[in-house]
């Protein structure tokens, strides 16, 4: 990982708000499904009776982490989408560093939500319900963390 | 000898049904070089397999000595890019766009592009989609000249551009080149303007780089011939 690029990066996405309407739409709507689907991760998965509901919302999980991560690939400029590595084709850009700081970004959310959940799993099992099972910290690490980093951390890698 | 600037050897690749074949050739740091031929002669495509990092080809591009597959973001930082595919931030002003865009480059001087757009008389504070195409190929090259690249790319940038944007535009170039630490490469379908303002030309048929040489020798011989790359 060059770090000159990632600082280059960051600063980048920092001043460019040409997409901003749309990317605060897109950023309000990532954290409200995000949200619905933490609250529904951090009761313990005992409380839920069938494994469906918990699939239920690892899919709004999804949903939410890709809204997140749209404004690093896609700009909207005079009522068309564009892609982002279209507008820095020519630009001195390396498309791997690109991929490296939206995986980044991912990894960001992915290490809170993991953390979050987990920690509410276990002091809710443990407190409300007075039992705890491995299943409390092995849940969150896996459809908190695993799996999106498995899913959309290849799209980081080989989405333009 | 100097170094070249930029360096084809024994380049040869596919993209998209389109074959490059052995090209080789050398642009010399002072020079404006011109690339000729029909439309699909490869050109553009030539253009491309400096640009784009993941073009698959045998041989070797070097660009200040580096080769261009080495490191898209070193390599970019050396060469000033003019064309129409190239994108900018449409609803931004100029301004704006070399604010936000100019930080990717290492070494960019905003001095310098106020200065350029001031001497193309284009104002800074335009919207993007709101210029003309010649106020944006100004604007391009001033954004070039900003980061103080040592190859000028120009792909088609003078294509349908009345004479005064020609002269002004070529004036530019001949200012960029005059230290002789950098050179021009440009395509043009136009051959009284390559033989008039380039020093070398190479012309370009069916992928493969069939002549290669001073301009006032190879553009009256095309039209010796009849070529029908001497069109106008």
């Amino acid at each position: 990982m060059n770090f000159k690029q990632q600082d280059i990066l960051e600063r980048f996405f920092k001043e460019e708000t040409t997409w901003f309407p749309d990317h605060f739409g897109l950023d309000m709507a990532g954290y409200l499904v995000l949200g619905i689907a933490a609250l529904g991760l951090m009761f313990p998965f005992q409380v839920w009776e069938q494994e469906k509901t918990y699939l239920f919302f690892f899919y709004f999980e999804l949903i939410g982490l890709y809204l997140l991560m749209q404004r690093y690939y896609v700009i909207r400029q005079d009522g068309k989408q564009t892609a982002l590595a279209e507008v820095i084709r020519f630009l001195p850009v390396e498309r791997k560093e690109l991929a490296y700081y939206r995986l980044k970004k991912l990894l960001k959310i992915c290490l809170w939500l993991t953390g979050i959940t987990m920690l509410c799993q276990v002091f809710f099992a443990a407190v409300a319900m007075h039992t705890f099972s491995p299943v409390n910290i092995l849940a969150p690490l896996t459809l908190c963390f695993i799996a999106p980093m498995l899913l959309l951390g290849l799209a980081c890698l080989y989405r333009k | 000898m100097e170094q070249a600037i930029l360096l084809f050897e024994n380049v040869t690749g596919k993209k998209s049904k389109f074959r490059l074949q052995n090209i080789n050739f050398a642009v010399q740091p002072g020079y404006i070089y011109g690339l000729m031929g029909a439309n699909g002669a490869g050109k553009t495509t030539l253009m491309r397999y400096i640009l784009d990092d993941t073009a698959r080809y045998t041989g070797h591009i070097y660009v200040d000595g580096e080769d261009v597959h080495t490191g898209h973001a070193h390599v970019m930082n050396k060469i000033g890019f003019v064309s129409e595919d190239n994108q900018f931030l449409v609803d931004r002003t100029c301004r704006q766009n070399v604010e936000i865009l100019g930080m990717l480059y290492e070494n960019f001087d905003t001095g310098l592009f106020e200065d350029t757009m001031k001497q193309l008389q284009v104002s800074p504070t335009k919207t993007y989609k709101k210029m003309s195409r010649g106020e944006k190929l100004k604007f391009q090259l001033a954004f070039a000249v900003a980061h103080h690249p040592c190859l000028y790319l120009l792909d088609e940038a003078t294509a349908g551009m009345d004479p005064v944007f020609r002269k002004e535009y070529f004036d530019m170039l001949q200012q960029l080149i005059m230290d002789e630490t950098a050179s021009v490469l440009m395509t043009s379908h136009i051959s009284s303007e390559m033989e008039t303002k380039t020093d070398y030309v190479g012309i370009m048929e069916e992928g493969k780089l069939i002549r290669f040489g001073e301009s006032l020798d190879v553009i009256p011989a095309l039209a010796k011939e009849g070529s029908a790359c001497y069109e106008f």
